[in-house]
């Protein structure tokens, strides 16, 4: 009987093995975790793990019955053939992963699991740039034309963002120039969204070169403007950025003392030497986990260039519906530039002021026009077709009625900041190239600006000459106003703000 | 200099003694309330006075041309509020067409500039209310006559090189003078479509601020102000007006063509 099975056993091994092939990429699968199943049991219960294996071949020798004589056949032989099968079920699972082409996709697989490793490293680098100090002459020539544009369109944009934050019908004043100056000392340090978010507000074209030097140059010696930069003692500035801050600014982040008194001591007497003691107590307090501060403080020293008549005088002004007295500026016939502009329903004036500056006044052309009806329609374009148009007015001896210029405005930037729809200084911020420390806000921002201008002018007014015509230039302000102060020379506006009432 | 301002306050003192605590259009004085009802302030960035001379239409100086106007009506004191004032825009604003705009708007003074013409309708926006404080004058049907008596008033200096707004509206008695005397005064044009007054030995003038106001001799608005001298009110230097019965044909069709 051996005898007669032994060929009939050699086919039937042949067929399963043609099987075994053709399941082969199915059964390597499946055969690992087989594999850890069975090595598993065999420690723990052999025997259960040995009748479970034969069920499962149970199931392939179904296929088989296709015949009578095979299912008489497979009764007597089938343990073992079931053991057989299993045998070499395992030696090619054993043998297919070092010679099928399977192999070949599982290692293409983990080239891309260590390309990936360097790309994650990699990105962090490039966003963060050195601190860009260099600037070569054709580059400084061009950037001059781009900051005034810049500055200017940052000074409408600002202009919103002030009256959205100040009250109602109250007095304003800031300092574009000012502001963009202290954005820009931190646009220094900044890297990735911030730097980019940074730019955006700024109206700055992406990496503005020679940016610092031309701000530098736009400097005027009839405003007084400081900035700075005050950081806790655990934060360590990068000396890359202190070096770049000192070349272009003059000045580096100043380190904090851990008591809060004597750093509110020491910032206030910092703003008060810087500003000749215009402006004594900029700050009132200081958050206990504080991180960063930046500080600026403004105020113009310039005078009118022409002096008013100095007798005191009074007259009426429109405040919140009803006439009050103020004191007034006057003049019979003072040197002005003036238009009506029909796009903000304003009367335009412009009077001069020392040092290549200028003083504009744009107020509604009637009782019935209010300043928040302008403010509505003030944008960059309408600003700048004014300002454009003023270069082209003619100073002609104007009698001038107007209040006395004196605003002071006290503001806490990061509520402006926000406004401007800018979010980086509590959320994710980004100043890798002023330090490496990752866990970074600014705790505190503030702008103080101080702007007063009397009837005192440097020169006296000179005679000049008049008109036959029995018409009068005249220039009355009467009512609530918008004013800034523009820098003839490079063009961009200094100050600005409004006024409500002039006694405040 | 000093000579000149001595000799002001002199004439200003001496000879045109006003009573205390007023002050005048050269050499003028306090207009009696609301008896010049057809007086106008025109404010731009000029002030300018007018005439109201129909409901909706006010005459007033060409070169008080301006892009937007506000015309205060029924005024005496040109800056509180007074219970007959009315205030109003104006739609539209008809300057002669054969004014020369550049002339009177440059400094510089050439022998020879014609400021003919200087003569300007505006329509208001809205019909003023005729009132006891606001009323029309008419037009001339006559020719004036030289020698007449003729009141000039408007919100202008109060003094002749120094300007000095009054409050309130001022008035000035002066008397119509031959063209003669201005063409001997003035190197620019003093043409027919212009008329001269003021007094030969100074003192009393309209000035700046009183361009596009009234002329009235004996009763008829004949005049409407439009240059002179600087200083104003200087002997020998009358002022001069628009010669307005030159131009009631022109006005008629204008106001007939603009309803």
């Amino acid at each position: 009987m051996a005898s007669k099975l032994t060929p009939l056993t050699l086919l039937l091994l042949l067929l399963a093995g043609d099987r075994a092939f053709s399941d082969s990429e199915v059964t390597s699968h499946s055969s690992q975790d087989p594999l850890v199943v069975q090595e598993g049991s065999r420690d723990s219960v052999p025997e259960r793990d040995g009748s479970r294996s034969p069920i499962e071949h149970t199931g392939q020798s179904s296929t088989w019955p296709t015949t009578s004589g095979s299912t008489k056949i497979s009764n007597d032989t089938m343990d073992q053939v079931a053991n057989e099968s299993f045998i070499q079920h395992v030696q090619p699972a054993a043998q297919l992963p070092e010679d099928s082409p399977s192999q070949s996709p599982v290692n293409s697989s983990s080239p891309p699991s260590t390309a990936s490793a360097p790309p994650t490293q990699a990105p962090t680098e490039p966003l963060c740039p050195e601190p860009l100090a260099w600037c070569s002459d054709s580059d400084r020539d061009s950037s001059e034309a781009t900051l005034s544009e810049a500055l200017t369109d940052f000074s409408v944009k600002l202009y919103h963002a002030f009256s959205a934050t100040k009250k109602a019908e109250t007095n304003m004043a800031f300092s574009p120039f000012s502001i963009a100056s202290l954005l820009t000392q931190v646009l220094l340090g900044a890297g990735d969204s911030t730097k980019s978010n940074l730019e955006d507000i700024l109206s700055y074209p992406k990496d503005f070169a020679c940016v610092h030097q031309t701000l530098k140059a736009f400097s005027s010696k009839g405003v007084t403007s400081v900035s700075q930069i005050f950081h806790s003692p655990d934060l360590a500035i990068r000396d890359t950025y202190v070096n770049a801050s000192l070349s272009l600014y003059g000045s580096s982040p100043r380190v904090l003392g851990p008591d809060g008194d004597a750093n509110l001591k020491l910032i206030n007497t910092w703003v008060a030497e810087n500003t000749n003691h215009k402006i004594n107590e900029l700050l009132d307090s200081l958050p206990s986990d504080t991180r960063l501060v930046l500080l600026n403080a403004v105020y113009l020293s310039a005078k009118w260039k022409k002096t008013f008549e100095q007798k005191k005088m009074m007259a009426s002004f429109l405040y919140k519906n009803s006439m009050i007295k103020v004191p007034m500026l006057s003049s019979k016939k003072y040197p002005l530039a003036l238009f009506n502009d029909q796009t903000l329903k304003a009367k335009v004036g412009q009077l001069q002021l020392s040092h290549n500056l200028s003083f504009v006044i744009m107020v509604p052309q009637s009782p019935t026009h209010q300043l928040e009806d302008m403010e509505k329609a003030l944008n960059p374009t309408v600003f700048k077709a004014i300002l454009k148009k003023l270069e082209l007015s003619k100073f002609q001896p104007t009698y001038v009625m107007m209040p006395r210029i004196k605003v002071k405005s006290s503001q806490d930037m990061l509520s402006i900041m926000e406004k401007l729809e800018f979010f980086d200084f509590t959320y994710d911020l980004n100043l890798c190239g002023l330090t490496e420390d990752p866990d970074l806000q600014v705790s505190s921002m503030k702008h103080e600006t101080v702007l007063e201008l009397t009837e005192t002018g440097v020169e006296a007014a000179a005679a000049s000459t008049i008109s036959v015509a029995r018409n009068l230039l005249i220039f009355e302000v009467q009512q609530p106003f918008l004013f800034l102060l523009w820098d003839q020379r490079h063009k961009f506006p200094v100050f600005m703000g409004r006024v409500y009432d002039p006694r405040a | 200099m000093w000579f000149l301002i001595l000799f002001l306050a002199l004439s200003l003192g001496g000879i045109d003694a006003a009573p205390p605590g007023q002050s005048r259009i050269v050499g003028g004085y306090k207009c009696e309330k609301n008896s010049q009802p057809w007086q106008v302030a025109i404010i731009n960035e000029y002030l300018c006075g007018g005439v109201l001379i129909d409901p909706s239409w006010v005459i007033t100086a060409a070169h008080c041309y301006s892009n937007y106007y506000h015309v205060l009506l029924g005024r005496n004191n040109l800056f509180e509020d007074e219970p007959f004032a009315q205030y109003r825009f104006v739609n539209q604003s008809f300057p002669h067409p054969d004014y020369k705009p550049f002339l009177m708007r440059n400094h510089t003074r050439q022998r020879g500039d014609d400021y003919s013409n200087d003569l300007m309708l505006l329509h208001l926006s809205e019909p003023a209310d005729i009132t006891d404080g606001v009323k029309v004058i008419d037009l001339p049907t006559e020719e004036p006559k030289v020698g007449s008596t003729c009141l000039a008033s408007g919100w202008g200096s109060t003094k002749p090189l120094n300007w000095e707004l009054p409050d309130d509206l001022q008035c000035v008695n002066i008397h119509l003078l031959s063209n003669e005397k201005c063409i001997e005064a003035y190197e620019q044009k003093v043409t027919d479509l212009m008329l001269c007054a003021g007094e030969m030995d100074g003192r009393k003038d309209t000035c700046k601020g009183d361009s596009g106001g009234p002329l009235i001799c004996d009763g008829v608005l004949q005049g409407i102000t439009s240059w002179g001298n600087v200083p104003c009110a200087e002997p020998y230097n009358p002022g001069v007006y628009t010669k307005l019965i030159k131009f009631t044909s022109w006005i008629k069709e204008v106001m007939k063509e603009n309803p």
